[in-house]
């Protein structure tokens, strides 16, 4: 098992130096991000709507869609040179990937989401008197984890398609929906600051992240089959 | 088994369809408040169950597929995912037909319609990743991710139930009791779908085998 | 009453254009399939 984890780490280290070598990526999909906070916000500055109930939902769909850029990298920059077979044989388990794969995701979502989250904040102007702070990091925390699960277990799918790039979102959007409402609910809870009335939503985001974290173990080696 | 006119369940179903219209329309009682828009209740149901059957027959293929490899499981999912569509989209139609003089709103986000509309999204997504050229590779893909749908759906269901549970209940979405006579129309409607739905698979089964032949003797032909 | 009407029609037509689109790739193929075949036969 410690063996497993190491490989599972030492991969995981070379995407990340891998990542950080060429940041161009990873910079275009946090200006995005950025962008994508800003013209929401403005909007809704717009039409005057009381922005600060509408954050848990800003909050989110703009996760989601920076995500789309954040975790088609796992897979796709392995795509050249035959470089996902020879990670293959080097590893010589799937899971071991998919495990490497998801922990580098979650960490490129969670480096954006420190510049992003912050800025959608002071943006909105969210009024956070009574607003539990840790317990909003935990859905935040919680909501990218299971992203980041469902993420690399769909793109392993559609990185295998030539010319598929598109269905990625539409593959990704469907099974996300349950997330989307948990990490929504438990957001808005803790901006008020009401846990109690909550909590349960954090227990369908741990059960959802388990989930989705331990059923690639039984159907990631068909995914990256051949 | 024939097709087209010639096939005997062909008939058969025609004849028990107009049955069942004729029973919906004269042998099921008109509903007391809602009318005779309740009526829609007998196809929208049926169409319901349909989806979820096919989606059932969905996950049974996939897990076949990975497991023995044949052609034909996948095309028993195909077939069954498209078919799975046609009738959710049915219900989707159907429903807000029904809401609208009733609940006097076209949509509202009670679970069962929201996991409805996500199911058919799922469908969707389901039938693109199958679409275009038919590798060995996307079919595989294909059934992990009709697998991954599966168990999405419960996780859908009870996570909205949930959520409107904790919230104020606006509408009761099922606040009607059946008398005898709309339960023998409503499993009728119920039973003349399955086997619509038994009909549209073998075609579209034979459809997908025509496909292949086709294929394989083209690529015999120009090797 | 028209909403039932339109249910019903709504279904119906869902379903048939379903029914019409597999028989006419159906057709398509059950041609190309029979051009292919006298392909076969030219050769052999």
């Amino acid at each position: 098992m410690p063996k497993f984890w190491r490989k599972v780490f030492l991969i995981y280290l070379k995407d990340l130096k891998d990542e950080f070598r060429t940041t161009d990526h990873l910079l275009s999909t946090l200006v995005f991000g950025t962008m994508l906070v800003f013209v929401f916000s403005f909007a809704l500055q717009l039409v005057e709507i009381g922005t600060a109930q509408v954050f848990p939902a800003v909050l989110w769909v703009s996760i989601f869609f920076m995500a789309i850029l954040a975790l088609q990298r796992s897979f796709a920059k392995e795509q050249d040179n035959g470089a996902l077979d020879a990670l293959l044989l080097a590893s010589g388990d799937r899971s071991i990937l998919f495990y490497a794969k998801f922990l580098f995701s979650l960490t490129v979502l969670l480096l954006l989401e420190v510049v992003v989250v912050p800025l959608l904040w002071i943006f909105i102007d969210v009024a956070g008197a009574k607003a539990n702070l840790w317990f909003f990091l935990g859905a935040v925390f919680l909501g990218s984890w299971g992203l980041a699960a469902v993420g690399t277990l769909l793109n392993g799918i559609t990185v295998q398609l030539p010319g598929a790039r598109l269905l990625f979102p539409i593959l990704l959007f469907p099974i996300l929906i349950p997330l989307l409402l948990g990490a929504i609910l438990c957001t808005q809870g803790a901006l008020v600051g009401e846990i109690k009335a909550v909590s349960g939503w954090m227990y369908l985001l741990v059960i959802y992240d388990l989930l989705f974290t331990i059923l690639p173990l039984l159907l990631f080696d068909y995914v990256l089959e051949g | 088994m024939k097709h087209g006119l010639k096939s005997p369940l062909f008939w058969i179903l025609t004849l028990i369809m107009l049955v069942n219209i004729y029973v919906i329309a004269f042998y099921a009682p008109v509903e007391k408040t809602m009318g005779i828009v309740q009526k829609v209740f007998y196809f929208h149901v049926a169409s319901a169950w349909v989806g979820l059957l096919a989606l059932c027959v969905v996950f049974a293929a996939s897990v076949l597929y990975l497991w023995k490899r044949s052609e034909r499981t996948n095309n028993l999912a195909l077939a069954s995912a498209e078919i799975g569509t046609v009738f959710i989209s049915c219900t989707l139609l159907t429903g807000p037909l029904w809401a609208y003089p009733i609940w006097n709103t076209w949509w509202t986000w009670d679970p069962r319609l929201t996991t409805t509309l996500v199911l058919w999204f799922m469908y969707v997504a389901y039938i693109a990743l199958q679409g275009g050229s038919a590798t060995e590779s996307r079919k595989r893909l294909a059934a992990v991710y009709g697998i991954i749908c599966v168990v999405n759906v419960p996780l859908v269901f009870f996570s909205t139930r949930w959520w409107r549970s904790i919230h104020p209940v606006v509408v009761t979405s099922e606040g009607m009791a059946l008398t005898p006579k709309m339960k023998v129309a409503m499993f009728l409607s119920v039973g003349v779908f399955s086997l619509l739905y038994v009909y549209l698979l073998n075609i579209r089964l034979k459809s997908l085998d025509l496909e292949q032949r086709v294929k394989r003797l083209k690529a015999e032909l120009f090797a | 009453m028209t909403f039932f009407v339109a249910g019903y029609i709504i279904v119906w037509a869902v379903v048939f254009l379903y029914a019409a689109g597999i028989q006419r790739r159906q057709s398509k193929l059950e041609q190309e399939l029979s051009v292919l075949e006298e392909l076969v036969q030219k050769r052999a």
